[in-house]
């Protein structure tokens, strides 16, 4: 190309950029509304996942980007996030598993717009999607615990959250910590049998009222098992040692015996601590569940079950499994039908 | 005053993908006079179509240039003076006859009406009127190459350039185009043709440039070009007994027997004569008498030949 | 005279090309189809109808300009008609711009087409249309006539497949290229934030021409923004083209 040419091009391109430019900068504030615009698309998000070409969680991790982008725009001009909400709901429903999406999501949406209703709504579908990920049952407590302080219970049901996000096993230590300090600070107890009262006067619904019946026997075996955890630190005081069983305390004279389970169970001594099997079969119940959804997601991704359950943990499926309740007793696995058992 | 004319016309195809770069033409000077026939002559490679390419502003030159009638070959006004038939024409396959020449007509500005005149010399020209209806797609070789001429002569350009205008064609298919391109010449038309095959120069063109490899090693009127001694004189007598042909073939180069008689080749017309007056004396009668000169081929073997 | 007789050519080579109508009967059922997938929504089809409509035309469009586009020259060197055509007293880039016009012509008749189809869907369905449905069109088109400048540009310089691809690359691009400009306050002031709003300003904005989400929610949109998209779309295309005849001038065909 002679020299000519190329200044001939050079020349082009600079007018014509420049051009394009200035244009493009006095269009920009013709039109800043133009964000929002484009997110009147996204409404049909039940259809999206159809239309993504298997590129959804590609489009996710666009999304996401735009979402974050959405966030800060607002944030710093008008505070409105109106269509927070359905893009949180839209990425996570183009990938399931996106648990930063309903995570920030989530605190966007109950820290910048107030919407807590929407926040939890979005994470309980996160930590259903991902039963492993205690960010979102830890977020959710925050969400009861900053957004919700006024209204009654909410410190209990932070605390439940909680127990959700420590139940994973994946929690940090401060996170632990934070439980306990709350379990402490309030009692947890009271409010709980509080609340499971109003359902059972204020329900209609004979499936309502059956589980707050069944909460509240729930509420007393934990009373119970709290006091005999008591009188079992008396009985170690006065004698030096360790009841041996939890009849011992009878047999010694410290109770005249031990308090009934209205629901069939038993409590038992386990280092120190007063337990009882109806408490652990309904942890060993919830805990399962969450061994069953790892397997699911195994077989799903590798298209057979694990082998073994400490298979999914080396494979990097899952970081790891829930512990069986039961101090020295582990999951009944299948490996040919991927079966879960207690 | 020459109608195209180039100075050191020189083409270097750019080597792609560190392929070394490819010369294709060197330093070509050439000159073609008013009304001319001029044969451009190579083989396969020798930078026939380079050069034809670059008159036709379809290549731009690495040096050098090409003059025209007085014109820049890459100019507008040197464009509108040449008529080009590429080799193995291609037009568009979904029009008719009728309608290239239309579109080629507009390209060169006539207006409809000028068009329809053009339309109707060419077509009767080149008889074009049994398929002016036709798509190009299912046209034959011959077909396309009267297409192709009748596109050439679109706008009526003084100057032909046509690219191996022969190439492909029946033997009836190429004494139509010499035909066609003495009768150019005789409207007086400056035509420029290439080909590889000497026979089809040698009947009609006044001049030749011959191109090997890249290079013109010779241009200019046939008949100078070859060696206007005769190489030898072939006899040909018949009523000779055998023996008496033994005998007089003591004198010649070389003899041989065919139905219409003996053959002798003599060296030179003394000898020639000689000969003629002895098989006179025997009794012979000569049937023939046929001086040999050069062919355009034996030149162009020998130029070949040189190259090496 | 020269360039329309291109333009007239390129038009009529266009239409017998069986590509235009395999697209364009993919347009037609994703419009029709589109009604279908507004049951599946509630309360919403006739929204839906007139967003996909856009989009099929919007897309189909873009896939038109980039087969035909980016052929237009290559085909002509490889077939070798441009032999005939390049040799007469015609100015190079009257080729180049008689070839995009010859296929402006053709998209215009395409999506023209498309969007009274789409209209006619939208009043059929009991919905109705208003000046912005058909600003929008406008807007699609003039993101097509880019579009198609590029693949000309691409189409002297490349092979179609090549040149489809960046083409095509260049569309997705230029949708998204507001994710340059809305950066995090952090990045602006750095020198990769310079960067990437250089980027933005250079790159072809083409959500400049989507108004498609107005149209199909009724809002109206100012004439003046009309305007400037216009003249934005004018200017690059005209840019393209510029550098398109530069790159052929002196083009060995």
């Amino acid at each position: 190309m002679s020299w000519k040419r190329v200044i001939a091009v050079l020349a082009l391109t600079a007018v014509a950029l420049g051009g394009t430019s200035l244009t493009q900068i006095r269009m920009d504030n013709l039109r800043e509304r133009k964000f929002d615009d484009e997110l009147l698309y996204l409404p049909n998000e039940k259809l999206l996942n159809h239309f993504t070409g298997g590129m959804s969680s590609v489009i996710a991790d666009f999304l996401w980007l735009r979402c974050i982008q959405y966030t800060s725009q607002h944030f710093q001009s008008d505070n409105k996030f109106t269509w927070l909400a359905e893009m949180g709901n839209t990425i996570t429903r183009l990938d399931p598993y996106f648990v930063d999406a309903y995570r920030y999501t989530g605190i966007f949406l109950a820290g910048l717009k107030a919407d807590d209703d929407a926040s939890i709504e979005l994470m309980k579908k996160g930590f259903i999607e991902n039963p492993e990920a205690w960010e979102l049952p830890y977020e959710t407590s925050m969400v009861y615990l900053l957004n919700r302080r006024e209204e009654p219970g909410s410190a209990a049901i932070a605390a439940h959250y909680l127990g959700m996000a420590v139940a994973t096993e994946r929690a940090p230590e401060s996170v632990l910590a934070i439980a306990q300090g709350l379990e402490r600070k309030h009692n947890l107890n009271d409010v709980a049998r509080q609340i499971w009262q109003d359902m059972l006067a204020n329900s209609n619904d004979e499936l309502r009222k059956n589980m707050a019946k069944r909460k509240l026997m729930e509420l007393d075996i934990r009373e119970n098992a709290a006091a005999l955890e008591r009188i079992a630190q008396e009985f170690e005081k006065a004698q030096g040692r360790a009841p041996a069983n939890i009849d011992e305390l009878v047999t010694a004279g410290y109770l005249t015996q031990l308090p009934p389970d209205p629901l069939g169970g038993r409590y038992f001594l386990e280092e120190g601590h007063v337990e009882n099997t109806t408490l652990l079969d309904d942890l060993v119940q919830r805990k399962l569940d969450v061994v069953r959804k790892q397997v699911e997601k195994f077989t799903r991704e590798s298209g057979r079950p694990p082998k073994t359950l400490e298979e999914m943990v080396e494979s990097k499926v899952v970081t790891s499994t829930p512990s069986h309740p039961y101090k020295g007793r582990t999951w009944k696995y299948d490996p040919q039908t991927g079966e879960v058992s207690p | 005053m020459s109608v195209i004319e180039t100075f050191d016309l020189t083409k270097v195809y750019r080597g792609h993908l560190g392929r070394a770069p490819k010369r294709s033409l060197d330093a070509l000077n050439l000159t073609v006079g008013e009304n001319e026939l001029f044969g451009f002559l190579g083989r396969n490679g020798a930078g026939k179509t380079t050069t034809i390419k670059i008159l036709c502003s379809l290549l731009r030159p690495t040096r050098g240039r090409a003059i025209i009638l007085g014109e820049e070959s890459r100019s507008r006004k040197a464009r509108r003076l040449i008529g080009y038939l590429p080799e193995n024409p291609y037009f568009y396959e979904y029009l008719t006859p009728r309608e290239t020449l239309d579109f080629y007509g507009k390209l060169e500005g006539l207006n409809a009406a000028e068009r329809a005149a053009e339309w109707k010399k060419l077509a009767e020209l080149l008889d074009l009127g049994d398929i002016a209806g036709q798509r190009v797609r299912g046209f034959s070789k011959g077909m396309r190459q009267r297409l192709g001429f009748a596109v050439a002569l679109v706008g009526n350009p003084p100057v032909l350039i046509l690219d191996e205008p022969m190439s492909g064609l029946d033997p009836l298919g190429r004494r139509m185009i010499r035909e066609l391109m003495l009768h150019l010449r005789d409207e007086k038309k400056t035509i420029f043709f290439s080909s590889h095959v000497l026979g089809d120069v040698q009947q009609v063109c006044d001049r030749v440039g011959i191109l090997v490899n890249g290079k013109l090693t010779r241009q200019g009127r046939i008949d100078e070009l070859l060696c206007e001694d005769v190489k030898g004189v072939e006899v040909i007598a018949n009523t000779l007994p055998a023996s008496v042909a033994t005998e007089l073939s003591g004198n010649t180069r070389h003899v041989r027997h065919s139905e219409a008689g003996y053959h002798f080749t003599v060296d030179d017309l003394n000898g020639a004569n000689e000969l003629v007056r002895r098989i006179h004396a025997k009794g012979g009668a000569v049937v023939e008498f046929t001086p040999v000169r050069e062919s355009l081929e034996d030149y162009f073997m020998r130029l070949q030949e040189h190259a090496k | 005279m020269r360039m329309i007789a291109i333009a007239h050519n390129t038009f009529r080579e266009a239409v017998r090309d069986k590509v235009l109508y395999v697209l364009l009967f993919f347009a037609a059922s994703a419009i029709v189809g589109s009604k279908a997938l507004g049951w599946i929504s509630i309360g919403q089809d006739i929204k839906i109808v007139k967003d996909i409509s856009l989009a099929a035309v919007s897309v189909f469009g873009v896939l038109i300009a980039i087969f035909v586009g980016t052929n237009l020259v290559y085909k002509e060197i490889d077939k070798r008609t441009i032999y005939t055509i390049v040799c007469r007293p015609i100015h190079r880039y009257e080729f180049i711009l008689g070839k995009f016009a010859g296929l402006a012509i053709l998209l215009a008749i395409v999506t023209g087409l498309m969007t009274g189809v789409a209209a006619l869907y939208v009043l059929v369905l009991g919905g109705s249309v208003n000046l912005t449905f058909f600003t929008a069109a406008l807007l699609i088109y003039w993101q097509l006539l880019l579009l198609t400048a590029m693949a000309v540009l691409l189409s002297s310089l490349t092979s179609p497949i090549l040149g489809a691809l960046i083409v095509f690359s260049a569309y997705l691009v230029g949708h998204a290229t507001s994710i340059l400009h809305d950066l995090p306050t952090v990045l602006k002031e750095s020198w990769s934030g310079r960067l990437l709003e250089f980027i933005y300003y250079v790159l072809p904005n083409l959500s400049n021409f989507d108004i498609r989400a107005e149209a199909a929610n009724g809002v109206e949109v100012s004439m003046l923004y009309v305007v400037w998209a216009l003249g934005y779309g004018t200017l690059y295309t005209a840019f393209l083209l510029g550098l398109a005849s530069l790159a052929f001038e002196d083009k060995d065909v």
